[in-house]
Formats: structure tokens, sequence, C-alpha cells
């Protein structure tokens, strides 16, 4: 499903994405890169996407394995061939991208390689007729990338009111790496979501020991000050 | 002459920035006044264990919040799904006359589940200060007394700390600064604290739709995360999408002795049909 530099093969996988505008792509050369420091943090000695940086990367779709079952190892590692082999794939998605229709080109591209696809446990029948079965099932809780364009009038004004609180530059980002359903927010109200975060980027978020330093906070309170009265 | 266009053009340009700057400065000189009562506040408000599967203590949680704004006169109410069982979202507003725009600031009450027995000396919802990351060696801190000074570096440790009761208090604590030092507002203010974002906001599409009107508004802003990794702020424009898919190929309907590649080669059939790799 990848090549050798992690581009995904599946016909038409990058087909809808909707191309990054000036705004978008100035604000991603402008913002600090930090790839070769999470290469060292992270152990890796070489990445995917052909020399692209993850800022650019996480602009498109991506294809990986969250997690692969088969047989056993360790102490029950034994001589036997398993019966299956199950993946659970996980598709990020970004603007233009429609989750339902990225899922269908995968299966589409698992057909092609000569698999007869099932939603359930194959029958007796479909085993002696079929040699390669694959099960597919797209898990719910699916949903489409949100992007609010950085050159609306109302994103202009929320970029100058969180500079107008910080004697650095702020940093701007067309889209961040994680996933949120801002789309049920602006598909059935038809406004924009923009993102203002405020915790310090060491704060464990979701482990243990989550904290917030009181720094944070309160310049969280100046930022939001500074929305709440921003020039219209 | 040259003199005097310099003058106004620097006058000019500098004004709004000037106006700015006098405004983080009242905010701030607010905050400095006022900062034990917001850490009583928040501290009050992260002692109450907020899963969303934990509908009692979500509800406590709720309760809190809505005390919270009424103190402010938001006007606030919760906005219930029909579906049973499921953690309200928060409501609550404040209109500027005259303002042509409204903002929805978006926070979320509820918290990643949590295993207890992984935190440091303390529990998830037992709130306390340390002197500095533990990290980087930090020391538990007393609650300071009113008169105690607070030092900015301390990090207050509590479930929810920073993802996401940090927005809810950082949203209605820049009210209050505002509302004290009598500036004047430029929206029409909406507040959506939501109950379930953790869970994966599975209601959160009905209740929009069940207050589709009272939701309305030129902008959301989501007051979620972390500042960029530099310690610089960060304005976000967009999330990525995401959805997981199952695949299950199959072998042998009983697992039969090695030496038969059957299995093996399914698997790399799918995943690496390029590659010779097993």
């Amino acid at each position: 499903m990848k090549d050798g530099s992690g581009r995904v093969t599946v016909a038409g996988w990058y087909d809808d994405v909707e191309t990054l505008g000036d705004a978008e792509r100035h604000a991603i050369a402008e913002a600090p890169q930090y790839d070769s420091e999470l290469k060292t943090q992270l152990g890796l000695a070489e990445v995917e996407g052909e020399g692209k940086s993850l800022l650019e990367l996480i602009n498109s779709p991506s294809l990986n394995i969250n997690g692969m079952s088969s047989g056993d190892v360790g102490a029950l590692a034994r001589n036997i061939i398993p019966t299956t082999a199950t993946a659970v794939l996980d598709l990020r998605l970004v603007k233009g991208n429609d989750y339902q229709r990225q899922v269908e080109r995968l299966r589409d591209h698992i057909r092609k390689q000569g698999f007869y696809i099932v939603e359930r446990e194959p029958t007796p029948e479909e085993r002696l007729k079929h040699p390669l079965i694959a099960k597919v099932i797209h898990r719910s809780g699916g949903y489409n990338a949100e992007r609010t364009r950085m050159d609306l009038p109302i994103s202009l004004a929320v970029v100058a009111a969180v500079q107008s609180t910080s004697a650095d530059r702020i940093v701007k980002l067309p889209t961040s790496g994680g996933s949120l359903p801002l789309s049920i927010i602006t598909e059935n109200l038809k406004t924009v979501t923009i993102t203002v975060p405020i915790a310090n980027y060491d704060n464990n978020q979701h482990a243990e020991n989550e904290n917030i330093r009181l720094q944070n906070l309160w310049e969280g309170i100046e930022t939001y000050a500074a929305l709440m009265t921003m020039s219209n | 002459m040259k003199l005097t266009l310099i003058i106004l053009f620097v006058l000019f340009t500098a004004s709004p920035s000037v106006a700015q700057n006098n405004l983080q400065l009242e905010v701030r000189s607010y905050r400095e006044k006022h900062e034990h009562q917001i850490l009583k506040e928040f501290v009050d408000l992260l002692s109450i264990p907020n899963i969303a599967s934990d509908l009692p203590n979500i509800r406590k949680n709720a309760a809190a919040i809505m005390e919270m704004m009424k103190r402010r006169r938001l006007n606030p109410r919760l906005l219930e799904a029909k579906s049973a069982n499921t953690p309200p979202a928060i409501y609550g507003e404040w209109s500027t006359p005259g303002a042509k725009r409204t903002l929805i600031l978006y926070a979320h009450y509820d918290g990643q589940p949590t295993d207890p027995k992984q935190w440091t000396d303390t529990q998830a919802w037992q709130p306390v200060l340390r002197s500095a990351s533990l990290e980087k060696g930090g020391q538990i801190v007393p609650m300071p007394l009113a008169t105690t000074a607070m030092n900015p570096e301390w990090r207050l440790y509590a479930r929810s700390a920073s993802d996401d009761k940090a927005g809810v208090m950082a949203i209605l604590s820049a009210f209050d600064a505002l509302r004290s030092e009598d500036v004047k507002l430029t929206s029409n203010l909406k507040f959506l604290f939501e109950g379930e974002e953790e869970a994966g906001s599975p209601h959160l599409a009905e209740i929009i739709k069940l207050n589709l009107q009272l939701l309305q508004a030129d902008a959301w802003i989501i007051c979620d995360g972390p500042v960029h990794q530099s310690g610089r702020k960060q304005v976000v424009f967009g999330v990525r999408g995401d959805t997981n898919v199952d695949v299950t190929v199959y072998a042998a309907k009983r697992p039969l002795q090695a030496a038969i590649m059957a299995i093996g080669h399914r698997i790399r059939h799918t995943f690496w049909p390029d590659s010779s790799r097993l």
C-alpha cells in the first residue's frame, strides 16, 4: 500500500486534496521546523516523505498501521501457521478528502490485489471458492478534516489579536497534526473554527501527571482578552 | 515638514499596538491582583472527577461551571442531548451593544480517563502545585496564602489542568478582567463548554442540531491544546480528519504446523505487494 518513500500507492489517494493557498504556504515556510530534533527525540535514523518537512506532510492524507495481530509471540510462541492476521489501519485526512470515499479507495486497492472482500466472517463456501479473502470493517466514528482559510478577515483579526499580546512572532499553522471533529461544527452551522491554544507544550495531556505552567494560564487570559476586544 | 510627516507616520502606525499593549497591561494588572482567587476557583473545578462516562461527576462539573457563569451574569443554561446518558454542554452569552460580530468561545470540561496508580505521589483530582515540572525535579509547594506571591513557573498538577479546564478558566477570567477594567468588548460573546470531547464528541452534532439558532456565530474560537513547542503562541486553522479500518486476511480454518507459507504470502500481498520482504 506504500512505496519505498512512504507514498501511498492506493489509486486516487491524493486526488481530492485541496491545495494550500499563498497564505498557508507562507505560514508553513515561516513556522519553526523541529524535524531533526524530533528525529533525535524519537530515535529515528530515517523518516518517510521524500525529504519534505513534517509541517508540509501533515497537509497530505496518510495511511498507517496502528496495530497488527497474528498468532502468538513470547512465551506462547509455537510452530504453527496462524489462521488469520489482522491490522488496524489509520487514515488521516486533509481538507478535500471525504472519509467514506477514501475508505472505498482502500477497498478497491485490496480488491485489485486479488482479494475477495467480506464485511463479516467468510462462509465455508466462500473459503473454498476464493483463495484470497479479506474482511474489511470500516469502524464507526470517522470524520472529515477542517481548515479555515488564513486570509479571511476573521482569520487576520485573530492573528493580529494574538500577536498583540506577544513580543515573539506567533506561529500560524494551516493544520495541526492531530484530529478533532471540528467538521461537525462547520458543517452544521456554516461557520468557521480557529484554534487558539494556551497550554504549555510539555503538559502531559492525556497521560498521568498532567499539568499547566501558571504563566501559560496567565498569558492565556491575556490572549483571550485580546480576542474578546479584537478589531472588526 | 519632513519631521511632522515622520511623527504622523509613527503615530498612525503605532497607535493600534499601543492600544493593545495598554489593554494587555490592564488585563495583567487585574490578573496580578486576583491570581489567588483565580487559582482557587480553578483548583475547585479541577477537584471534580471529569471522565465523560462518569455521569454523576460530569453533572457535578456542569453544575459547578453553571455557578461560575451565573456569578458572571452570563445567563448560563445546560444544553442536553435527547440521547440518554449524555454529558450536557453548558452555554452562556453576553451581548455587546452595537457589535456586528458574534464569537463562540469553546472549551471542554471533560478529561481523558487515567490510571490513578500512575500519577507520581498525588492523585488526578487532587490538584497540587509544584515548583517546576516533575521532569525537572519539581517539588510540591503548599497552596499559597493570599499574601504569598506566586511564582509563574510553578505548575499546577491535575487531570484537565491543561486539557481542557484551562480553557474554561482562561476564557472566564479574561471576561472578568475586561468587565472589571470596564474595557469595551467588540463582539457578542457566546460560550460553549462541551462535556464529552475526549470521548470523541459523539453527541456534539445532536446538541448543535437541537440549538441551531442559539449556536450561530461568525466564528468558533477553540481553546484547546498546547502552544508551539518553542514556547511561542500559535494560531491553528485546521485539524485533520480521521477514520479507522480493520483488515483481516485468512489462511486455513485451523492452525497448521509450520512450513506452509500461505498466511505470510497473504499478509505480504496485502500490505507490501511490491516488496520482496515477508
